[in-house]
């Protein structure tokens, strides 16, 4: 009798040891995306290769520790998803799989949208494809700008700041109850790097070996930053909070203009009472030297601890497959970054989508790929809140931060 | 050693003894001992979990000497421990003093005071965190509530004096309403690093969440003086604060004493109210030494430079320790 348990067992552990399994961790998710993939996307794949994808849905507060701490452990999933800041950092510390070798028996690559695939790529390898996209360009009220005589839409810093100040609304006690321009105080960094492309300036040198946002171009564009605060006053240096719960400040009419990824046009659509999508515009940010738009791009990654490298590569193909990569950001109104991915329904007919598709394909720029960059983005904040509450000039405030990013990349290059 | 053998009867004791204490000091060895050995080692090296670790002697360490963000959290952390212990313990004292009289429904004012602390520090963070939201927050709304009809009531009076300049001009001024947690810059400066408005909010947010702890271990050393020495003072006709100055603070000070040390130990490694409700914003200005640690060691992987920071703060809170130990511990029972 024992035996015969034994052995009952035993066929058991062989049985379920012939189900293939893979594990994928997402990040970027709600219910109807849950849906999508639970009960059409990754069904057609288990049954198409005959094996089960264990999926979890994370959230990005947890990301980054679960992943360390699954590194660590050598317990990675196989395939997972990322944001678009990540690709030095995994491909420095051997997170994410080079995928060079699969490029070529791939065409589909070559129709992702330029600023969305430097994203996956570092030191002219690639190592994830690009999933969903989130372009930042400038939304603007028309209605307001055309009833004030202005250009529409702005197209230089100058015709911005006159802008922004003919449109900033002040109450009778001289709050701003509407910003002419919404300069989200939060992230200046983010809005710093954007006023740098266009004035034509890097974040670093073209080897990635030294700073260079304290050039020139980045003085004049931290200078014109902390002006807008502080000499136009377009924006209060702490913003304004919202007037009603949840609705952001374009879509309540707190603010004329603002530079947003599509989610504004969302928010307009959903909640915005005083005006119409029709009022609203899309246009590049106004800029001094060059046109940009910073593309934020989430990715996948294959795990580079996989032992199922081929069935992973699978999964990744079928996930980004153009029907299901459109299905996938139609559930959560991210952009598509494939270029063929243009004509589709989802695309053509979603307000705007197409304008912020042009955009990102024609202006956009993504993050420098190195590994260091989560700190240098920490200290750039720093850096650029120093110059915006006046503790240091810009010029000060650049120069004495690119002193530290320069030693933070020596110190890499001193290990390697 | 001292010539003393064993008899056999000790040694089975001796045995036995190190039986009993092998699970602990085993974990001990495990969890705190290895570990705190390594972190020290690991300070001399640059590690980020995913490399082998590289041997760079002092070079964390000569980092930390002109890392302007690590000496703006020392810089907080002090501010944060000076606003929060001695102030902290004075109003706990004077709460447990309230607190220790015999008066009907005294039993649930303790209960109350006590609440904050068995309250999850996250729960805590996020209530005041609305509490002192800019526009709808309650802090903010009584301000604006009570401001308007303060300053009528002002510029009416000061009118009716004739200082009818002043008074209108009082009145005309509106009610102040901070960005509590958005503010990256305030009235005092430690050299280029600003005290800032939002590390005072935190500063009020521990002192309201830590008056409870305090005051309980108060309320426990108050219920050890013996009553006799109130009722013989009384006799002499001592009044309550030559009561106080000569019977409860000296037969205090060893509660004193505990929870000064306790105190500085934990505001030395604030950290869950500045995560919660700030992350170290705006303009690091809220960032203490712990944050620091924790952004280092769990954002970046520095786990090298965050250890080196974990070894300054220990000898910090050692140093600290140490100078209490030495100079604040003193004979304080009475013979009692």
């Amino acid at each position: 009798m024992p035996c015969l348990a034994l052995a009952v067992l035993l066929a058991g552990c062989g049985r379920k040891s012939t189900v293939q399994s893979i594990d994928l961790w997402i990040v970027d998710w709600n219910v109807d995306t849950r849906d999508l993939l639970n009960n059409t996307i990754l069904p057609d794949f288990e049954k198409k290769h005959g094996v089960k994808v264990r999926v979890q849905y994370l959230d990005w507060g947890h990301l980054d520790e679960k992943l360390t701490i699954s590194f660590a452990g050598g317990v990675q999933p196989d395939v997972f998803q990322v944001g678009a800041e990540y690709v030095g950092s995994m491909a420095y510390r051997g997170q994410a799989m080079m995928l060079d070798e699969f490029m070529k028996d791939w065409p589909q690559h070559k129709d992702f949208i330029p600023a969305a695939w430097d994203t996956v790529c570092t030191g002219g390898h690639v190592y994830g494809v690009p999933y969903l996209s989130a372009p930042r360009v400038l939304v603007y009220r028309k209605d307001l700008m055309q009833s004030a005589g202005l250009p529409v839409p702005p197209r230089t810093w100058d015709e911005w700041v006159t802008s922004g100040l003919k449109l900033r609304k002040l109450n009778a006690r001289g709050n701003v109850v509407r910003t002419g321009i919404n300069l989200s105080s939060g992230a200046n960094w983010s809005t710093f790097i954007t006023f740098l492309w266009q004035n034509g300036g890097e974040l670093l040198t073209p080897d990635e070996r030294r700073a260079a946002f304290n050039s020139q171009e980045g003085v004049e564009a931290l200078t014109f930053l902390c002006d807008l605060y502080n000499k136009h006053k377009v924006c209060p240096r702490e913003g304004i909070p919202s007037a009603a719960a949840n609705v952001p400040l374009f879509a309540g009419g707190q603010t004329a203009q603002e530079i947003i990824n599509q989610f504004a046009i969302k928010n307009v659509i959903k909640y915005a009472k005083e005006f119409t999508v029709d009022d609203v515009g899309v246009a590049p940010a106004p800029y001094s030297k060059r046109p940009v738009v910073t593309v934020w791009t989430d990715w996948l990654a294959i795990s580079s601890g996989t032992k199922k490298k081929e069935l992973a590569w699978e999964l990744v193909k079928h996930l980004t497959r153009p029907d299901n990569l459109i299905k996938y950001n139609e559930t959560q109104y991210f952009l598509p970054p494939l270029r063929s991915a243009r004509n589709s329904d989802y695309v053509r007919n979603t307000p705007f989508m197409t304008e912020y598709f042009d955009l990102m394909d024609k202006y956009g720029m993504s993050l420098p790929p190195i590994p260091e960059w989560f700190e240098i983005r920490a200290g750039l904040r720093n850096a650029v809140d120093q110059a915006v509450y006046g503790a240091k000039t810009p010029k000060q405030s650049l120069d004495d931060y690119a002193k530290q990013v320069d030693e933070l990349i020596a110190q890499r290059e001193r290990t390697l | 050693m001292n010539g003393h053998r064993m008899t056999g009867l000790e040694r089975r004791e001796a045995r036995a003894a190190y039986g009993f204490l092998a699970p602990a000091l085993f974990l001990f060895v495990v969890f705190v001992a290895i570990p705190v050995v390594a972190a020290v080692l690991l300070s001399f090296t640059r590690y980020d979990i995913f490399h082998r670790p590289v041997w760079i002697g002092f070079d964390n360490y000569r980092n930390l000497m002109r890392d302007e963000v690590f000496h703006q959290s020392l810089v907080n952390t002090a501010f944060y421990a000076a606003c929060t212990i001695i102030p902290g313990m004075t109003l706990s004292l004077a709460l447990a003093l309230i607190l220790n009289a015999k008066l009907r429904g005294i039993t649930f004012y303790r209960a109350a005071y006590y609440l904050p602390v068995v309250t999850s520090l996250v729960a805590v963070a996020m209530i005041w965190m609305w509490m002192l939201q800019p526009t709808s927050g309650l802090i903010n709304q009584g301000l604006a509530n009570f401001w308007e009809p303060f300053v009528r009531w002002l510029g009416g009076a000061l009118n009716t004096v004739s200082f009818g300049l002043i008074g209108d001009t009082l009145m005309k001024y509106q009610a102040p309403q901070p960005s509590w947690l958005g503010t990256p810059t305030g009235i005092i400066s430690v050299g280029r690093y600003p005290l800032s408005l939002t590390l005072q909010a935190i500063v009020m947010v521990a002192l309201w969440a830590g008056l409870g702890w305090n005051m309980v271990i108060f309320l426990a050393g108050l219920q050890g003086i013996p009553t006799h020495l109130y009722e013989s003072a009384m006799l002499d006709g001592a009044g309550p604060w030559q009561r106080f100055l000569n019977i409860t603070w000296p037969l205090l000070k060893p509660t004193t004493f505990f929870i000064f040390v306790t105190a500085v130990i934990g505001a030395s490694q604030v950290f869950g109210t500045v995560y919660v409700m700030t992350n170290g914003g705006p303009n690091n200005t809220t960032t203490t030494i712990v944050h620091q640690i924790f952004q280092n060691a769990f954002a970046f992987l520095k786990m090298g430079y965050a250890s080196a920071m974990a070894f300054v703060l220990f000898l910090i809170v050692f140093a600290v320790s140490m100078f209490n130990w030495i100079f604040l511990r003193g004979e304080s029972d009475y013979g009692l």
